[in-house]
């Protein structure tokens, strides 16, 4: 990369953070900090062109079909009362641990991520019902943002899994192998969320039992005074409530019931060999959709699909528009070169394999503050798998080591696509609040892939257990 | 357009679909390498692998409008930029993809309605790279139209005609699905694919009968340049360019060969069992299908003189199959496995 | 939410193409039901479901841009800003104005030429069916044009909302961000450690 193609580089970031700064929207902000450095680096003719065409090519592709259709699968389970019937179930069911609600929730997210392989879907899909859920149960909007954003990157490893086989496509590696090689790591990845949970409900827990006993009590602090009629002041003594002592809410079976068959009906389709998993969204939302007509009265119908609908729409643009914008930011980095660049001067300074793998890791997370998992591995994999299994790494370790951290670039700080998505769909939570509830599960993270680096078998066995059979 | 930077020197951006080990792509890289040897790192290419730069569909018309120097247009991806290109895509014309790799290149010099396309679009044709024999791999064995009949086959392109004419059930998935569609039985077999390709979809692992189907060499890509930037380059830079462009052929298919040949050995191990539809089949189908005549009929309603390219097109498949005596890997594999 | 109000075929228009998107949306959810269907159970799929689904999505994909501005949907970071005076503010909401102008003027004429070229090269689908892409194309443009319609005309108003002195009540994001202050403390109890 020559200098001044750096310099473009510079500014552009520079450019873009400036933009977020002054409070423009976050895709329009991706999209005129592309254009800028496009024209930089070649021209008014080529912005003007790639300004014009993205939308037509972000959205011409037959597999985001999944995007809108979950998302309104998930809208029409929220209108019909559904997803609160099943966070109630699993709250009651998960009551006994500190953070129960947010447990529950954590497994909504991972089954829902599975099965969808989108990670924006889900936080879209599941950002109000979850937050809802365990802001009533006591906890706040932070804990909410976390569990939701941390688990959308759960979908990836664990199979189907559209990132997995594009890395497959990308580098060669074996597709099947892949995608059960992302097993292992995606249950750690679960087990380790819900650790994380349970310790910060009960540190959170200990802080306010230290804080009640130095200061007695302090009535202005629980309701907010000023705050308008928002989730957490609307409840009596919020402030005192944890997981336990909520009263039991009332169970809806019926309504439980009814959700586990969207669920069966959206991953039965996939695995009975009948749908893909991008047609395998449509019954999810047909189920959904007929759900809906069930558990609404006639006269309502029109109105419920009318909201449902509606929403959907909105959510769907919103996360369109976040998509275009970071494609004319791909486009402006695959033309600068930079990511290569990058690379080549971790390879020039003659470092120890695991030095270097480390490097190549972190590098990825800057990259997912502009891209979401799909376009990271198109540009990232086919640069770091030959260089990376040029110094001894296997294969299918470094496929699914990369697309965790890829995945995890969607959460972190300053800005990951996840947590935008996010403050779209709840927009009282605030994007600070949202990055501060995601560090502890940024954390456990990076113990993930600690284990992983150290315990390569965790991601190895199930390919090898079903290549011995 | 096209980034000149002060001097003599170049950097082209070449966008293709194709990922980086695939044949396609390794040509490509071939061709840049001997490119900024000859020049002396007078033009540098830099490649976008997998449609990281612009769609596959949108790679013509970005190389004119200035988002890329140089592009591998897909004949699938160029109905509406390249039409006349697309004759290539007829099925059952040619099992030789070396006869229709010199036809490509023969064709802008000896027919008028298939340059001024080119000319329109303001872009100029480096070289073709092959794409190979069509297979169908299947789940189930298949020996005659009949096997063929109610099955469910991922295809695209004219593929998609032939596998209706057939009585097959097309359904249109991207590649990359094609592997867990396989196993799940979501799909019942796939075609629009050659030899060569199965090995980057995980195929090669995954297909236990592979049939050819008679259909040949159905489809190719063409390495263009804008030509406003190749008009701007020194004489010495354009005469490389074409230099190695001649190249492009025999570098194509070496690796097309190379990849096929690894196709070939996993299906083998893995216990793939080959077939052919006869040839009498393959002439009925021919005849249900009529793509070719429907090809014309679709252009020259558009103002073409398809009719025109097709005689071309076919007139020099003649001649250029006496010549050739190359054989392509899905053929040469059949082969092997008869022995 | 929002208290600005806008002119009523702007308003009507942005109801409208949410409403279609609405309906297509449902057409996408029912075409790759009864495709896979027929597929699994007649050995009969729909006939170029790819291609057609592909331009639906288009289609729904951008259509509801204006509606997601009018209910505040598009993220945007707000941290940074709320901290700046109210004259700095007022600056700021100046400068997106400008932006928003610029960024829309440029994607507008970019997308009115790629519609034209569509149209005149007879644009398809790659796919079995070979469908026009110029209907597609010009959804996007009215939803686009209409976004930035939408959009500018929210800034302006915030921008006069600020020079008159006060903070935009139409502003759902300020209102966020002053609900999370309000309940800070409340918060610190409860999140993370
Ligand atoms: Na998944
Ligand atoms: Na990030």
């Amino acid at each position: 990369m020559s200098a001044a193609s750096l310099f473009i580089v510079i500014a552009v970031l520079v450019l873009f953070l400036g933009l977020l700064a002054i409070r423009f929207h976050v895709g329009l902000s991706l999209m005129v900090a592309g254009l800028v450095g496009v024209v930089l680096m070649r021209g008014t003719d080529a912005a003007v062109s790639t300004a014009a065409n993205q939308p037509f090519s972000t959205s011409a592709d037959y597999s985001l079909t999944i995007i809108p259709l979950f998302i309104l699968m998930g809208v029409f389970a929220v209108h019909a009362r559904l997803a609160q019937a099943g966070f109630d179930l699993a709250s009651r069911v998960l009551r006994r641990f500190p953070g129960g609600a947010a447990l529950a929730s954590l497994s909504g997210s991972g089954l829902f991520a599975a099965v969808t392989g989108s990670s924006v879907a889900t936080v879209a899909t599941m950002a109000r019902v979850s937050t809802d859920a365990i802001v009533k149960a006591g906890h706040g909007i932070r804990l909410a943002a976390g569990v939701v954003c941390a688990g959308g990157t759960l979908g990836v490893l664990i199979p189907p899994s559209i990132v997995l086989v594009l890395y497959g496509v990308v580098t060669g590696e074996s597709i099947g192998e892949l995608l059960l090689a992302g097993i292992g790591p995606g249950l750690l990845t679960i087990l380790l969320y819900g650790i994380t949970i349970v310790l910060m409900v009960l540190a959170a827990r200990r802080k306010r039992a230290r804080a009640n006993a130095s200061m007695e009590r302090e009535p202005a602090m629980a309701g907010g005074a000023s705050a308008p009629s928002g989730t957490e002041s609307d409840r009596p003594g919020a402030g005192e409530t944890s997981g336990e002592d909520v009263p039991k809410p009332k169970l809806d079976l019926f309504g439980f019931g009814l959700l586990v068959i969207i669920f069966a009906v959206s991953i039965g389709t996939i695995y009975l060999g009948l749908a893909t998993a991008t047609e395998a969204a449509s019954f999810g939302a047909v189920s959904a959709f007929i759900i809906l007509l069930i558990r609404t009265r006639p006269p309502s119908w029109m109105r419920a699909i009318k909201d449902s609908v509606s929403e959907a729409v909105g959510l769907t643009a919103m996360t369109f528009l976040l998509m275009a914008g970071a494609g004319v930011f791909t486009y402006f980095l695959a033309l600068s070169g930079a990511s290569t660049a990058v690379v080549d001067a971790v390879l020039a300074a003659d470092l120890e394999p695991y030095v270097v793998l480390v490097l190549c890791l972190l590098l990825l997370l800057p990259l997912g503050m502009f891209l979401d998992g799909i376009s990271m591995i198109l540009v990232a994999a086919p640069l770091l798998h030959p260089i990376l299994s040029g110094y001894g790494f296997e294969g299918l370790w470094l496929g699914v080591l990369i697309v965790k951290v890829a995945e995890m670039a969607l959460i972190t700080p300053p800005v990951g696509m996840n947590a935008f998505v996010y403050s779209g769909a709840v927009p009282e939570a605030g994007l600070g609040r949202i990055f501060r509830g995601i560090v502890p599960f940024i954390i456990a993270d990076l113990v993930v892939v600690a284990i992983l680096i150290l315990v390569p078998d965790i991601v190895t066995f199930i390919p090898e257990l079903s290549s011995a059979k | 357009s096209g980034t000149a930077l002060g001097d003599d020197t170049y950097v082209l951006h070449y966008t293709t679909y194709s990922n980086a080990t695939s044949d396609q792509s390794r040509t490509a890289q071939r061709w840049a390498e001997q490119v900024e040897e000859i020049t002396d790192g007078g033009v540098t290419v830099r490649l976008h692998y997998s449609e990281s730069l612009v769609g596959a569909d949108e790679s013509a018309q970005a190389t004119l409008d200035g988002r890329a120097d140089m592009a591998q247009v897909g004949s699938i991806y160029a109905a509406s930029d390249l039409s006349m290109f697309t004759v290539i895509e007829l099925p059952f014309e040619t099992d030789n993809p070396e006869v229709q790799m010199t036809a490509i290149e023969r064709l802008y010099e000896e027919n008028e309605t298939y340059r001024e396309d080119f000319d329109r679009q303001g872009v100029r044709p480096l070289f073709p790279i092959p794409l190979g024999v069509a297979a169908v791999g299947l789940e189930e064995k298949a020996e005659s139209l009949d096997d063929l009949k109610g099955m469910s086959i991922r295809s695209g392109g004219l593929t998609s005609d032939v596998m209706l004419a057939a009585g097959a059930n097309p359904i249109g998935m991207t590649a990359n699905d094609i592997y867990e569609s396989m196993s799940r039985g979501v799909v019942d077999g796939y075609t629009a694919l050659a030899l060569a390709n199965l090995p980057t979809f995980g195929l090669s692992q995954a297909t236990p009968y592979l049939m050819d189907p008679g259909i040949g060499a159905y489809s190719s890509s063409i390495a263009v340049i804008n030509e406003e930037l190749f008009q701007s380059m020194p004489e010495e830079h354009q005469e490389a360019l074409l230099e190695v462009s001649d190249q492009g052929i025999s570098m194509g298919l070496e690796e097309m060969d190379a990849l096929g040949e690894t196709a070939c050995q996993e299906l083998t191990e893995n216990g793939t069992e080959f077939s052919s539809l006869p040839e009498e089949e393959v002439a009925e189908l021919k005849e249900n299908a009529g793509i070719a005549q429907d090809w014309v009929e679709r252009y020259e309603e558009r103002g073409y003189d398809a009719q025109s390219v097709l005689d071309d097109y076919r007139r020099i498949i003649a001649e250029e199959t006496e010549d050739s005596d190359y054989v392509s890997p899905l053929a040469a594999c059949m082969e092997g496995q008869q022995e | 939410m929002s208290r600005i109000s806008f002119p009523r075929p702007v308003g009507g228009a942005a109801t409208a193409f949410n409403l279609a998107a609405g309906v297509l949306l449902l057409a996408l959810m029912f075409l790759t039901v009864a495709d896979v269907v027929g597929r699994s159970w007649f050995g009969q799929s729909v006939l170029g479901t790819v291609d057609i689904s592909t331009l639906l999505l288009v289609t729904i994909a951008f259509l509801g841009l204006a509606s997601a501005e009018i209910d505040g949907k598009h993220v945007s970071v707000t941290l940074v800003e709320a901290r700046f005076g109210l004259r700095t503010r007022m600056v700021l909401s100046g400068i997106r104005a400008v932006l928003l102008l610029v960024i829309g003027v440029l994607i507008i004429w970019g997308m009115g030429e790629v519609l034209l070229s569509a149209y005149e090269r007879g644009e398809t689908t790659n796919d079995i069916l070979r469908l026009a892409t110029w209907p597609a194309k010009l959804v996007l443009f009215l939803s686009f044009l209409l976004f930035f319609v939408v959009a500018i005309w929210k800034e302006v108003a915030e921008f006069r909302a600020f020079r008159s002195g006060e903070v935009p009540e139409g502003n759902e994001v300020d209102t966020a961000i002053e609900r999370a202050h309000s309940t800070a403390h409340q918060e610190d109890s409860e999140g993370t450690p």
